[in-house]
């Protein structure tokens, strides 16, 4: 919310570059309240599908909106080619719907960014990850494509006039939640056998790690502020956070986190 | 110039801010990257790796034991050691063999089908083998002349898996000492 | 009058974030629940390489690992440059390459081979600290490449759970490959199998001694089930106990003085506590039915075992010192064969349905149930690793009867034996 009110706040000044972001604000406001409204005129006719939030691309926002998480397309191309319209749908960026909304973040959105690389030895490796990954994440698309394509000819459509968003979201900004993106970002670098833990603590173990994440992803300062106590576990989550030192997205603020692991979900899982 | 003045206060607080807020919470801040240790290695450990005694054992003299044309064996239910009717005319006719025939020393073997598992079997094959020798005992056989041994499911007459083989197996067989 | 209304701006811009407390996010299981390792084809420190000589360790490790289901390992395919330098120190390893390919752990190794003499060093790196974990070096022969390579899994796991694995130890068996029921020993993996015995008899049912390289055993070579014990070394065999009837199931006491059997001299089997030499200590049961199958607790303090005093077969408990019986399982209606975890208070067992076994775990206060195999065929014998991570067991369900390995889960089932002879009651050693 601080955010936005930045914004609004500066644009007070006789500053003739704030004045200009003002009026450009308005109207890109405009377009999404018409957008809304068309899209909430629409969706009431008609029964929305249920709606599936897909982790492909994403930007991360405080106070992500209510809606669709995939880019909406534009009616026009997307009408007619049944089979090729789907293509773009998981691969497009957030970019074109984030320049046509306000969002009051005035930073772009930002490709994922590798790590700054010293050594031409280690740009050759990232080179190579990074096609390996892609050819990886390309298996992936396709078999989404092939999936999709086959829901669309069984009819599924999919309502072109939702607004993107999180399906939990209350806010205002296209996007996901930062939050969550963060977590799943950690979540994902915490990897732990249920081998290693004394299976009866399953269910209760936990530790609590306090994070404070800068505007650009990367992790200032860390501290556990209650360890496990199980060695094991707590190497787990140190590796874990070792690993997330730096986000794979820009956040739009700095951020303090508590985060409290546990293992309730595989403890609920295994029982 | 009043404006970078006040840029500059601006950044002034947001420095400030910043860093009473990180003091608040973290008074100490320890490094992100733990540092590259070097272990020392604790290597010269020597496998234990012996050799395998496999000696040859003698055999001992062992009794051996035979099928005796007058005695019958009998046969059980499924987990059961209950003499049946079958069964316990089956034992008085062997009673009256043994009778006949005093000299013989008797060894009751009790044998189970191959379900169960193998040492429930041992001991129900005993049970088997000690309801046949309570029986002959109370037929008039002298309790020296008769001694039991289970195999359990150790040696089927009929290995086949199937219910006849099964029926056949979950049995008592009396063998001469000689 | 302009940096005042900046101070102002600035402060309810500032204010709400300042005084908010931190975003609490709770991460409820991990992303990965096995740990990345890399697992590094060993590199000759000079000479040519042997791959025949080395390529038993990275097998038998591999197995090892695998088995354990601590670990994904990252395809070798990926491996960079790092893979191929001999550098064993944390300074040397490239662990900004590993860490590009997600390893979190990297096994690197060097070799050398002089004749038939093979001199192995491994080392275990945690990626993400760069640092190394545990690092050994083996001397031994070519063909013991392998139990190197056991003895190196063991000391992962220890290095990773505080706790040795049990991948050195011994899997005693029985085995009618010669035609009888003889007493087998062999590797945790299946390998360098050899025959204890030669009773050409029937041979049932071994035990390890906790401490000693030492089984206890049945036979019939003196045509009564009679309890023996060997020692594996020497050869030497001793008879334990020969009385009248059944001497069957003994079972070492944890501390190793005490062993619990099934005696039926007084014509009903029971179970009873008797001396390393056969002399009787204690009886533990008295029952009119079938008293069988006694084992341990971890604590030496109880006994469970198999007793039908209630109609069907089911798992009781006995207190060693109070004598009192108690009934662990009531599903079902043919229980047997328990094995008390050596770590916890978990009783391993077999269950018959449907005319086929399948093992089963519950905890020692009957709490807890679980299946743990599913057919086909039956599955029988369980008995546990000296860490209480694994089992031991034998199972029909390829054919042939033969012994398998899995873990306290029941997953990661794997063979031991080839399936031309009949294999049955494993028994898994103390640390070798």
């Amino acid at each position: 919310m601080s955010a936005t009110r930045l914004s609004f706040n500066h644009s007070n000044h006789d500053h003739p570059k704030l004045g200009r972001f003002l009026v450009a604000s308005l109207i890109a406001h405009t377009v999404l309240v018409i957008l809304l409204a068309g899209g909430l005129f629409d969706s009431a006719r008609r029964v929305k599908p249920p709606v599936y939030y897909v982790d492909l691309v994403h930007k991360p926002v405080l106070n992500p909106q209510a809606g669709r998480p995939e880019a909406r397309a534009k009616p026009a191309p997307k009408a007619p080619a049944a089979k090729k319209a789907v293509a773009p749908q998981p691969k497009a960026k957030p970019k074109p719907t984030a320049d046509k909304l306000p969002t009051a973040k005035t930073k772009p959105t930002p490709a994922p960014k590798p790590e700054a690389v010293k050594s031409a030895e280690q740009r050759r490796l990232a080179a190579i990850e990074e096609l390996r990954q892609k050819q990886a994440r390309q298996s992936d698309i396709d078999d989404i494509k092939q999936r999709l394509a086959k829901l669309q000819s069984a009819g599924a459509s999919v309502p072109q006039d939702v607004p993107i968003g999180m399906p939990d979201g209350s806010g205002t900004e296209a996007g996901v939640s930062v939050v969550s993106h963060v977590q799943a970002f950690i979540q994902s670098n915490w990897a732990l056998s249920p081998y290693l833990l004394d299976q009866s603590r399953m269910g209760t173990i936990q530790a609590k790690v306090f994070l404070v994440y800068s505007d650009s992803g990367e992790l200032i300062r860390y501290r556990i502020l209650e360890p496990s106590g199980d060695s094991q576990f707590d190497d787990s989550i140190k590796r874990a956070i070792i690993k997330s030192k730096q986000l794979d997205h820009k956040l739009p603020k700095t951020m303090e986190l508590t985060v409290l692991f546990n293992l309730k979900e595989m403890a609920a899982v295994r029982r | 110039m009043n404006r970078l003045k006040g840029l500059a206060f601006l950044l002034f607080l947001i420095a400030l801010a910043v860093w009473l807020n990180g003091c608040s919470t973290t008074p100490s801040t320890p490094p992100v990257d733990e540092q590259a240790q070097v272990g020392s290695t604790d290597i010269g450990q020597q496998p234990d790796i012996a050799g395998i005694g496999d000696q040859e054992i003698r055999e001992e003299g062992v009794p051996s034991h035979e099928d005796v044309a007058g005695l019958q064996r009998i046969h059980f239910d499924f987990d059961q050691f209950t003499l049946s009717d079958d069964a316990r005319d089956t034992l008085t006719q062997n009673a009256n063999y043994l009778k006949a025939n005093s000299s013989i020393q008797v060894v009751i073997e009790g044998h189970c089908d191959e379900r169960g598992s193998d040492e429930y079997n041992l001991a129900l094959g005993e049970s088997r083998a000690l309801a046949a020798k309570q029986y002959l005992i109370s037929l008039g056989i002298s309790p020296q002349r008769l001694s039991v041994i289970s195999y359990g499911e150790e040696k089927p007459l009929d290995p086949r898996t199937t219910e006849e083989a099964w029926a056949l197996n979950r049995r008592a067989e009396f063998k001469a000492i000689q | 009058m302009r940096i005042f209304w900046l101070i102002v701006i600035f402060m309810t811009v500032l204010l709400p974030q300042t005084t908010q407390a931190a975003t609490e996010i709770e991460i409820s299981a991990p992303g990965e629940q096995t740990i990345p390792l890399a697992l590094v084809p060993f590199l000759p420190i000079d000479g040519p390489e042997s791959p025949k000589a080395i390529g038993g360790f990275l097998d038998a490790l591999n197995a090892d690992l695998e088995l354990s289901g601590l670990f994904r390992f990252v395809n070798p395919d990926a491996f960079l440059d790092d893979a191929a330098q001999l550098g064993l120190f944390s300074t040397q390893v490239n662990f900004g390459q590993w860490r590009l390919l997600g390893a979190e752990t990297l096994v690197k190794g060097a070799y050398t081979l002089e004749g038939d003499s093979l001199v192995v060093e491994a080392r275990l790196f945690d990626v993400v600290n760069r640092r190394l974990l545990t690092g050994r070096r083996y001397v031994g022969r070519t063909k013991d490449v392998r139990r190197m390579a056991h003895a190196f899994a063991d000391q992962i796991l220890k290095a990773l759970t505080g706790e040795l694995g049990p991948f050195s130890a011994r899997l005693a068996y029985i085995s009618n490959q010669t035609g009888d029921k003889e007493l087998w020993l062999m590797d945790v993996d299946g390998h360098n199998s050899v025959r204890l015995t030669n009773h050409r008899s029937i041979v049932l049912n071994p035990d390890f001694s906790p401490q000693g390289k030492e089984l206890l055993f049945t036979s019939y070579r003196a045509n009564n089930p009679n309890l023996y014990r060997k020692e594996i070394y020497t050869g030497q065999e001793a008879k334990v106990s020969f009385k009248k009837g059944l001497n069957v199931g003994g079972r070492f006491s944890p501390d190793g003085d005490e062993i619990a059997l099934t005696l039926s001299k007084d014509g009903n089997p029971e179970i009873y506590l008797i001396d390393r030499n056969g002399a009787i200590r204690k009886r533990l049961t008295n029952s009119w039915g079938i008293d069988t199958d006694p084992s341990w607790s971890a604590d030496g303090r109880q006994v469970a075992f198999v007793s039908n005093r209630l109609g069907n077969p089911h798992i009781f408990t006995v207190d060693t010192y109070t004598q009192e019986a108690k009934r662990l399982t009531t599903q079902g209606k043919y229980n047997a064969t328990p094995a008390w975890n050596p770590k916890d208070d978990i009783i391993a067992f077999t269950r018959q349905e449907n005319g086929r076994f399948d093992i089963y775990t519950i905890r020692s206060d009957g709490t807890d149930e679980r299946r743990l195999t599913f057919g086909p065929g039956n599955s029988e014998h369980p008995r546990w690793s000296p860490d209480g991570r694994f089992l031991v067991y034998s199972s029909d369900k390829d054919g042939n009867r033969a012994i398998y390995v899995m873990r306290a889960d029941g997953t990661g089932s794997r063979r031991l034996t080839t399936l031309e002879s009949d294999c049955r009651h494993p028994a898994w050693s103390g640390r070798w």
